[in-house]
């Protein structure tokens, strides 16, 4: 009898569990995923026929089953040794009659000398019960006709495979993020529950659920998100009351729990209690919905496709199941099996909003040429990359958002109930509602911060939610209040589209990149072999983890073998049912496997094993390593010498190169008549960040430089000089090439010295210093003052050139810029040398950035009160300003004219006589006004255009008159009386 | 012999200029008058390829320039001839052809001390100044190397950059006129006249014909080029015409005290002068070996150009180096 080990208990059950491979309890897994019809996706209808069986009778069968590859063929009906662990190989034997003598089979089992610890989870196998027990009848009579041709060997593997990787999706489960809704996180609790409750094994039941649900089942069950989860449980009933199983009149059907009668007949001999546990665990209030269960099963198939996305890039991975799929979807189709549904396809989210495309879909699905999997594309492919809320940085935020968004409209969309709910409660309707509720939300707000991206998980987005649900309960205490049915209802739709939202907490990219170099990848495959039986053949099974994952993340070194999920079974989990490619039997097995799973490790295996601790240790190392010596690293260059100058070079460098661009920006604009912002890129150079090359190796026990660290260095350093030397970029290639001939140099520079060196004991003897003069002069410095002459005249002079120019363009920036900033009397500001233009002094209180200009770096320069000003006035201005490249200087030294003041209707009587008569007839021409306008403000239509003057003086053509403006001529004259 | 050779007076002119104080044989200046011109075409031919790599088929200044980039001195001074070159073009179609005479040398000289310069217009400094900008504007200077145009300096806030390089092209020269101070201070009026005449001596200054005919020029390059190019190839010229002077003194010199040195070992006897003696035969002139040997030492590959060769053996080509 196995003992629930300590915690973690979870996880180490499961160890144990697959350590021992006890097959009770490996069926009682294998319950657990059919109640989730985890098993459609893998097997085909015939093999899960036999599978279905296998399960449902029990122990014997069951064992027989994944043991059979042993043998090479498995029966079904043949008799078990009583020995639990070691199963025993059987002859061949025929399929049908242990299809069909199942019962009897049961029947004829013998009590088990020692009652098999049998963990019981009741919930999950009863509340399939409800569920499955309706089709049981058609499938068993389906059985029937079946043709015994079933693999049995690739139907144990595949059984066992699916074991283990649900498995792994469990032990998983802590370590990595986790999309399961809740009902399927106490599959595993019978791992620890085994101690306490021995449950029965009522196989029958699950025995015939083996079916997948018909098309229209599924369709059903979208539509029952809207519905309260009691409606749901009384379709169960009604389902299940409408097809009753004729075949098995045992096993007759039942919507909650199995009688006294079938208990007794299908534990064989078990204590009582079972029975009794069994009655008392499924008590109402435990009982699972089929709401529930099909969001779990949404969950995992959430999962699945998740983990798909993840992996895409696998190329030879995808490349290879995009061909298996071919290959799959034409075999199917050749079989004529019955074609998968795509509603039971899995678009996360999506779900919400193609459920109706769906739906529409499968009542056509006859009508359709394409294959599933191409549907699946196609749909896949129809709702790929077009979210709003998808973000570089925030890793999580796609799927989070795109789900809670949905939700929110979901929600919002339910009229009935949420029209209290949309917006925020308004202080008169309710006078004392915020004395009451402090928090106060609503769907808009919720909206509001959704789009402000202020959820960073689906919790705090759910605790809005309910958040609003809960004021509502809070304010109105009447129990009768009608609010209160309306927010019961809301709460109930939220509680059923919880479940679709993917729990992912949103990280940024940094942090998931981190992340992911520490812990192992879990890209790693293991094969299936049935001498993983014994828990001693472990070891050499276990995958190498690649080098990254040193992490330590392993927590025991006997950690159980994880399992490859490659896409290719997750296309197969949403595609339903479809046969598997006929294996040969002289295949060995693990190339019966390796067709689907077959994935390189990422280091030999022996590595892993070897180097574990190795990694451990250096881990630790590492990280006080880094924190002791962050500076000192012999492959960060040097604070001393050159490099600062050089630095400093390469910045003002890069500070010119800035300032050209703004130039370039702004002659654009002078030159082209319109401009757009996406036109203008600004130059924004990354600092310049010299990293240390290889971290590693200040660790203890590493050589010191290794060729490649050595040669990156010296990249470095040639870079860092050809961008001294005026590139702005440059390939990697000739980069390359620089770097060889660089390295090339060295080398001979080292080879002069030695050979100088080692001519000591001839003729002549060098000093040291003679050496090192004789070596740079054999390779090309003649002498001393060269490098003198290099560092004055290439760095420092060169410094001191690149702040003139600078300087210059700052100031050429400023003349550029100055026709734009002048306005019409602000000559004056640039009286202070237009300094305040050129730091941008003002402007700081700029609201949007509506051209870009502060990404640009213009924003300051152009230095204008306010950036909404549109583009077009400010280029105009420029390019005007070019145009009249030579405004002369003398205006500007003429003080310019008093204005005129307006002549007011009240002192015409100021005027000369003369002239009297004449405005008081514009006045009453224009008796809107009290006040004659000049004509510079007229509008231009009715100014009284100047005649222009030919350059010979004689004007050849009279110039018209506008009529609208007789007097407009006189007006002039009245410009100069007054 | 004498049609080959036409450039005897300049050069014998030139070589007094740069130290050679006696008259060189004929066998002299024809050696070195053939150096100049195979350096000449030399220079013609790489610039012409230079060109064509620029996608030009006339030689540009740059073009020639750019052989001589690696002699930063050279190239300063270059700039500055022909900065003033401009300068005293511009000053005679103002000034009606006033200066006509100014000599280039002297011209680059006088720019160089930053003193107002011997010979030239009334009043120098005021054209001077004004075209003093128009400046051989290098592409491989750091302002070309942004893509917007650097403005000029304003004269008073005139970087420290053109001063440095100003200062850099002054040290030779300077030497130069050092050297050549010391030579004129001892010297006569009419000695001096002869100097400041051999200063002129150039091999293209008012006989470009001449020169193009001499050099092969219509046969080298496919258009003709301008009288820039002619006049820089002058000024190279006569660099070129003091650089071998210089290097073959300096053969000499060490020849002639190898000489002393053997002499001296083995007739030691005859050391005794007198008054009537006649005068030393140590003023030989500058024979055609020193110049060709001055020639060998300055054409010899440097290890500079071999250094990517180095420990891997095999003939190292150079090419014609141009002086």
């Amino acid at each position: 009898m196995a003992t629930a080990p300590p915690a973690p208990p979870h996880q180490s059950a499961m160890v144990k569990l697959w350590a021992t491979g006890d097959p009770t309890r490996l069926l009682h897994l294998a319950r657990q995923i059919e109640a989730h019809h985890g098993w459609k996706a893998h097997l085909s209808p015939r093999e899960h026929e036999v599978f279905a069986n296998a399960i449902a009778e029990g122990n014997d069968a069951w064992r027989n089953l994944i043991s059979a590859a042993e043998a090479g063929k498995a029966n079904a009906e043949k008799q078990a040794s009583e020995d639990n662990v070691d199963p025993v190989d059987d002859p061949p034997n025929d399929l049908t009659p242990a299809v069909n003598g199942v019962t009897a089979d049961l029947l004829l089992h013998t009590p088990r000398p020692s009652p098999i610890p049998q963990s019981a989870d009741a919930a999950s196998p009863s509340m399939n019960n409800g569920t499955e027990q309706s089709n049981s009848s058609d499938d068993i009579s389906e059985m029937k006709d079946m043709p015994p041709e079933i693999d049995f060997v690739a139907l144990a593997l595949k059984v066992r495979y699916m074991l283990y990787e649900k498995s792994v999706d469990y032990l998983f489960a802590t370590s990595t993020k986790r999309y399961l809704g809740g009902p399927f996180d106490i599959d595993f609790t019978f791992l620890e529950q085994e101690d306490e409750i021995i449950y029965a094994v009522n196989g029958t039941n699950d025995g015939t659920e083996k079916e997948r649900q018909p098309l229209t089942r599924m369709v059903d069950e979208d539509d029952y998100d809207d519905a309260d989860e009691e409606d749901d449980e009384v379709e169960e009933g009604r389902h299940v009351s409408a097809k009753p199983a004729p075949l098995l009149p045992e096993a007759k059907p039942h919507s909650k729990s199995a009688t006294p009668l079938e208990a007794s007949t299908l534990k064989r001999g078990n204590e009582p209690e079972a029975k009794l546990a069994v009655d008392g665990i499924i008590t109402p209030a435990d009982t699972p919905t089929a709401g529930e269960v099909k969001q779990a099963d949404e969950a995992i198939q959430q999962e699945m496709y998740s983990l798909y996305q993840t992996l895409d890039a696998d190329g030879d991975v995808y490349m290879k199941h995009v061909k298996v799929n071919d290959h799959d979807s034409q075999e199917h189709d050749a079989n004529n099996n019955s074609a998968g549904k795509l509603t039971q396809l899995n678009f996360g989210a999506a779900h919400l909003s193609l459920k109706h495309l769906l739906a529409a879909i499968d009542a056509k699905r006859q009508m359709l040429a394409f294959s599933d999997v191409e549907l699946r594309n196609l749909i896949s492919e129809v709702r790929k990359n077009r979210s709003k809320w998808a973000s570089e940085d925030r890793v999580g935020q796609e799927e989070l958002y795109e789900a809670a968004e949905k939700v929110v409209l979901e929600l919002r969309a339910y009229t009935e109930h949420s029209t209290a709910f949309l917006n925020k409660v308004n202080k008169r309707d309710a006078p004392n509602y915020f004395n009451v509720i402090k928090n106060p939300m609503d769907l808009s707000t919720v909206m509001k911060k959704l789009k402000a991206l202020q959820y960073r998980s689906k919790e705090e987005f759910v605790d809005d939610l309910m958040l609003i649900w809960n004021n509502c309960f809070t304010f109105n205490t009447d129990p009768q209040h009608y609010l209160r049915k309306h927010a019961m209802a809301m709460k109930k739709k939220t509680l059923s589209l919880i479940p679709l939202i993917p729990d992912i907490t949103i990280r940024s990219k940094s942090d998931v990149e981190a992340e992911e170099s520490s812990i192992p990848t879990r890209d790693m495959s293991v094969d299936i072999e049935m001498e993983s039986e014994d828990g001693d053949s472990f070891g050499p099974n276990h995958r190498a983890s690649s080098r990254a994952a040193s992490g330590g993340k392993h927590t025991s070194k006997k950690a159980p073998p994880s399992l490859h999920l490659d896409d290719e079974t997750r296309s197969r989990a949403s595609q339903g049912p479809e046969r598997r490619p006929e294996s040969d039997d002289e295949q060995p097995q693990q190339q019966q496997l390796a067709f689907e799973y077959e994935v390189i490790p990422t280091m030999p295996e022996a590595l892993w094993s070897i180097s574990h601790k190795l990694q451990m240790l250096e881990h630790e190392q590492f990280e006080t390593a880094i924190d002791l010596s962050s500076e000192d690293s012999p492959f960060l260059p040097t604070k001393s010498g050159l490099t600062s100058k050089m630095d400093a070079n390469l910045t003002e460098l890069q500070h010119i190169r800035k300032v050209c661009s703004k130039i370039g920006v702004i002659k654009r604009m002078q030159q082209q008549p319109h401009l757009y912002s996406t036109q203008l890129k600004g130059y924004n150079p990354d600092k310049i960040n010299e990293q240390d090359v290889d971290i590693e190796s200040r660790l203890p026990g590493h050589s010191d430089a290794p060729r490649e660290v050595a040669e990156a260095c010296l990249r470095r350093s040639v870079a860092k000089l050809a961008m001294h030397t005026g590139y702005e970029d440059c390939q990697m290639l000739a980069l390359e090439g620089l770097t060889a001939v660089a390295a090339d140099f060295m080398q001979r520079l080292g080879r002069t010295l030695c050979l100088y060196m080692e001519s000591k004991r001839g003729v002549r003897r060098y000093s040291l210093e003679d050496m090192i003069l004789q070596t740079l002069y054999e390779n090309g410095t003649y002498d001393l003052g060269g490098l003198e002459g290099y560092v004055h005249d290439d760095i420092d002079r060169f410094g001191v050139k690149l702040r003139d120019v600078r300087e210059r363009m700052n100031m050429s920036l400023a003349d550029y810029l100055r026709p734009a900033l002048t306005g019409d009397n602000t000559d004056t500001q640039f009286d202070d040398g237009s300094q305040e233009f050129i730091s941008g002094g003002f402007s700081d209180d700029i609201g949007e950035d509506f051209f870009g200009f502060k990404e640009l770096g213009l924003d300051e320069e152009l230095g204008l009160s306010s950036l909404s000003v549109p583009l077009h006035l400010l280029h105009s201005r420029l390019h005007a300003s070019s145009n009249v490249q030579a405004t002369p200087v003398l205006q500007a030294k003429l003080a310019s004219a008093p204005s005129f003041e307006p002549l007011a209707r009240d002192k015409v009587d100021k005027q000369i006589g003369l002239l009297r008569p004449f405005f008081i007839s514009r006045f009453e021409k224009f008796e809107r006004d009290n006040v004659l306008q000049e004509d510079e403000f007229l509008p231009p239509k009715q100014r009284n255009q100047r005649p222009k003057l030919p350059p010979t003086g004689k004007i050849t053509v009279a110039k018209k008159r506008s009529s609208e403006n007789p007097f407009a001529g006189s007006d002039k004259k009245k410009k100069k009386l007054s | 012999m004498s049609d080959k050779y036409r450039y005897r007076p300049e050069i014998q002119q030139m070589m007094f200029v740069s130290g050679e104080t006696n008259d060189p044989p004929p066998e002299t200046t024809a050696v070195i008058e053939d150096i100049v011109r195979s350096q000449v075409v030399e220079m013609l031919l790489q610039a012409t390829a230079q060109a064509a790599k620029r996608g030009s088929r006339s030689i540009a200044v740059e073009d020639l320039i750019f052989m001589i980039r690696h002699d930063r001195a050279k190239v300063n001074r270059l700039r500055t001839y022909l900065s003033w070159k401009d300068v005293r073009k511009n000053a005679k179609d103002q000034e009606g052809g006033a200066v006509e005479g100014a000599d280039l040398l002297e011209d680059v000289a006088g720019a160089a001390a930053a003193a107002p310069a011997t010979s030239g217009p009334v009043d120098p400094v005021g054209p001077k100044m004004k075209y003093r900008k128009s400046k051989v504007k290098l592409p491989w200077d750091l302002i070309n190397m942004f893509p917007e145009t650097v403005p000029d300096a304003d004269d008073e806030d005139g970087g420290a950059g053109p001063d440095e390089d100003e200062l850099e092209a002054n040290l030779a020269t300077l030497q130069r006129l050092k050297s050549a101070d010391e030579r004129t201070r001892a010297m006569t009026k009419e000695e001096y006249v002869h100097w400041s005449e051999c200063r002129q001596a150039s091999f293209t200054f008012r006989k470009g014909k001449r020169f193009r005919d001499w050099a092969g020029i219509s046969v080298l390059t496919d258009s003709k080029p301008n009288d820039d190019i002619i006049d820089i190839l002058g000024f190279l010229t006569f660099e070129i015409v003091a650089v071998l002077t210089e290097e073959a003194i300096k053969v000499k010199e060490a020849e002639d005290e190898m000489e002393m040195r053997r002499s001296k070992r083995t007739k030691t006897r005859k050391t005794e002068r007198f008054l009537f003696d006649p005068p030393d035969e140590d003023q030989r002139p500058v024979l055609a070996k020193h110049v060709t040997e001055a020639f060998r030492n300055l054409q010899r590959a440097k290890p500079r150009q071999m250094v990517l060769r180095n420990f891997s053996g095999g003939l190292v080509r150079t090419r014609t180096a141009v002086i």
